[in-house]
């Protein structure tokens, strides 16, 4: 709760600073707790109906805790014929989670997205800001494995960098 | 002012009066769904749309929101509008197959079903807000928002619980047009002791009968004494009669003359655990009863049990909390016709077998005895002996899922009857607060609680306080016809003492002698009638005689001998004495 009355402060407790109130305590906790919620709802004066149907809205937010890393495997059309949906469900299979879940260590996110933009590198995969192209099964499980463990937590380092 | 033709029809209106209502005071009904007027349109439904023609350009336009501002026509109904509305129709089919409403428009419109695939055949909801405006902007409770987007939209409280800040105003379910939304009890007791069903108003007729028979506010219910919101029954009355800011005030009277018929209070049966009132939903105390019986009822006046089914048996209990050593030892006399009454309508509005269980049967008015034959004609078990338990019928043999256990005491049997619903005759009660009004009023009050008349066969309806006098069951139990009768007579015995002027006093009463008082005021507190004030200029005690009764209390207590009882002064007292010796 502190952490959070910190993060109102940042943004002078104004009401119309709600979303980027959010997006700090989603970066913060991964998600957004029914805690924060309320503690929010009450420090802005802004109901709580009101702040959920704005996290519900939003694809930033989460209301359940989200992963360490966020895995988004590409089913565009061009990923697709080349046959995306196998490494998918490789990942799958590998994490032991479906699309739009989480592991039960909290370490990853899965999420199937419809274009990246890097048709030419089709199959394509990301994990947190991380692209990786040309994919093929073998390489999934080296690739997930780079991100499993607290030594090669790169991305969470520059996270906290960047709330620094 | 401008001039616009709706359907070839000319029409001259405000500025920026919307479509809808220049179409609606020229009676065109154009149809809507999410349009309410007591709230902002929102114009999400579409069905509203009509064809805006201006020169040579014509547009689709929302009738509920479009504001007019300068001369056009309008064609509602062209087909250009019908076709679009079809579509419209068909897409809110599959979007909330279950909404009545939605299927009634589209008959009327002769789409049969919808071509588009249907997600959830059980959906009403249609997404138009009419019920999260009306919770935020209206009433102001903030409860019920949007949550989630696109195709899994749906309106939510926040984390699907009910919120704090909902206040049960039911507004959300009144404005909801497919009737998604609906108020439930949130105590499972739906149909007998909570009945009143559904949004509980915050401004209703207190009851059917009532005098003045006009509509009045709740304040701890209200919205707008909550949040300053709402104000919703000031901007539909028509008459400008809801004032916010009235308030309870209080009037002082002068009168001559008091009757107390202030009734009796209900025994609560639930202490007697052995009847499991409040534990089996389907015994019910006989007022409940009565009330589910009213026309007015939740029930329509069915005779229903908890489940919504009718009973296949039942039984009426008795004496439940009179002729009691542990309750009150006394008759209530109203019961035993009561419940031949009840066993009448058992009879004539179900197909339940009747039981009735009683001590003696006191049918003993005009009439009563031949009510109670006609009872026995029509059926009814009448069996002589107090149910003594209720337990649930654990072996499920026979009608009914309820066991009442008794003593035959005509066939000298115990028996235990599987019934389904037991209604219970409870006593009735002096009300609680019976001692606080004969304090008020100085009149007696026996040990029952009821108060006491000053003779109970030559004074019934007078106190022992002059002008105060005494109508019901605030004296015995009684029953309607006799309560009538006491009534009348103590307005006749008020309206007598009005007319006179005068009150016609005993010859018997105290007077203190001044000269001899010492001013000591013993006497003061004394006074059971409050006859003796003290006379502050004087400094001795004043007996007022028309309020002495002459009991001697204060004559007895006078430490100076200034009292005296008239026509019970000591000499005559002693000279009765002597009297009698000789």
């Amino acid at each position: 709760m502190e952490n959070i009355e910190v993060i109102i402060q940042k943004h002078q407790g104004r009401p119309s600073a709600l979303i980027p109130i959010l997006l700090d305590i989603q970066h913060e906790c991964r998600y957004l707790p029914e805690d924060a919620l309320l503690f929010v709802s009450q420090k802005l004066s802004i109901p709580l109906s009101r702040i959920y149907s704005l996290a519900t809205f939003y694809n930033a937010f989460s209301l359940k805790p989200r992963g360490r890393h966020s895995v988004s495997v590409c089913l565009g059309t061009a990923c697709h014929v080349q046959g995306s949906t196998l490494i998918l469900e490789k990942v799958e299979r590998d994490l032991d989670v479906k699309r739009g879940e989480t592991t039960k260590d909290l370490n990853f996110d899965l999420e199937e997205v419809y274009c990246l933009g890097c048709c030419g590198l089709a199959p394509v995969m990301t994990v947190d800001r991380d692209i990786y192209g040309k994919m093929t099964l073998t390489k999934v499980h080296s690739i997930l494995k780079k991100y499993t463990g607290s030594t090669t937590d790169q991305t969470a380092q520059r996270q906290t960098q960047e709330v620094a | 002012m401008i001039s616009v033709e709706i359907d070839g029809k000319e029409i001259q209106v405000e500025e920026d009066t919307t479509i809808l209502n220049a179409a609606k005071s020229l009676d065109i009904r154009i149809p809507t769904l999410c349009y309410n007027e007591l709230i902002e349109p929102y114009a999400v439904c579409r069905i509203c749309t009509v064809e805006v023609i201006r020169g040579k350009r014509t547009r689709l336009v929302t009738a509920c929101n479009y504001p007019l501002r300068e001369s056009v026509k309008i064609r509602t109904n062209s087909e250009r509008v019908l076709k679009l509305r079809r579509m419209n129709l068909e897409l809110l089919m599959a979007r909330a197959p279950a909404a009545k409403i939605i299927q009634e428009m589209a008959a009327e419109m002769g789409i049969e079903r919808t071509r588009f695939p249907i997600d959830n055949p059980k959906e009403k909801c249609i997404l138009c807000g009419l019920c999260v405006q009306m919770c935020q902007d209206v009433v102001g409770a903030y409860a019920i928002g949007f949550a989630d987007r696109g195709s899994t939209r749906e309106v939510s409280t926040p984390y699907e619980r009910t919120p704090e800040t909902c206040i049960l105003c039911g507004a959300c379910a009144h404005v909801c047009p497919t009737g998604h939304i609906r108020m439930t009890d949130a105590e499972e007791r739906i149909i007998h002791s909570k009945l009143s069903l559904g949004p509980n108003a915050a401004i209703t007729i207190p009851f059917r009968q009532a005098i003045p028979n006009v509509p009045r506010i709740h304040a701890e219910d209200c919205i707008h004494f909550k949040t300053g919101e709402c104000m919703l029954c000031s901007k539909v009355c028509p008459k400008d009669c809801i004032h916010y800011d009235d308030k309870d005030e209080v009037e002082e009277f002068e009168i001559g003359a008091v009757i107390v018929a202030t009734g009796f209070d209900d025994f609560d049966p639930t202490p007697m655990k052995q009847f499991g009132y409040g534990k089996y939903p389907n015994v019910l105390s006989a007022i409940e009863f009565e009330q589910m019986n009213n026309a007015g009822s939740p029930t329509g006046g069915k005779i229903v049990m908890e489940n919504g089914e009718e009973p296949r048996s039942v039984a009426i209990l008795h004496c439940i909390g009179s002729r009691d050593e542990n309750y009150h030892k006394y008759c209530s006399r109203v019961c035993c016709m009561y419940a031949l009454k009840f066993a009448h309508l058992f009879k004539e509005k179900s197909n339940a077998e009747v039981y009735q269980l009683y001590i003696d049967m006191r049918a003993f008015g005009k009439g009563y005895e031949e009510f109670y034959q006609r009872i026995l004609d029509e059926g009814v078990n009448v069996i002589r002996g107090k149910g003594t338990e209720v337990v649930p019928n654990r072996w499920g043999a026979g009608e009914g899922d309820l066991l009442v256990k008794c003593e035959d005491t005509l066939i000298g049997k115990y028996r235990e009857i599987p019934v389904d619903m037991i209604v219970l005759c409870t006593a009735l009660e002096a009300r609680s607060d019976a001692a606080d009004i004969a304090r008020k009023l100085n009149i007696s009050m026996g040990a029952d609680g009821w108060f006491i008349e000053s003779h109970p066969k030559l004074a019934p309806v007078s106190t022992t306080t002059e002008g105060i006098y005494l109508a019901g069951v605030c004296q015995s139990p009684k029953d309607i016809p006799d309560a009538v009768a006491q009534g009348s007579a103590a307005a006749a015995q008020g309206m007598k003492m009005l007319a006179q002027g005068q009150i016609l006093m005993d010859a018997a009463y105290a007077e203190i002698a001044e000269e001899f008082c010492s001013g000591c005021r013993i006497c003061n507190g004394l006074c059971p009638y409050n006859a003796i004030t003290f006379d502050e200029t004087k400094k001795v005690s004043n007996v007022n005689s028309a309020m002495c009764k002459a009991c001697g209390t204060c004559v007895a207590a006078c430490p100076t001998g200034a009292i005296e009882g008239r026509h019970f002064t000591d000499e005559q007292i002693y000279a009765q004495i002597e009297g009698i010796l000789v």
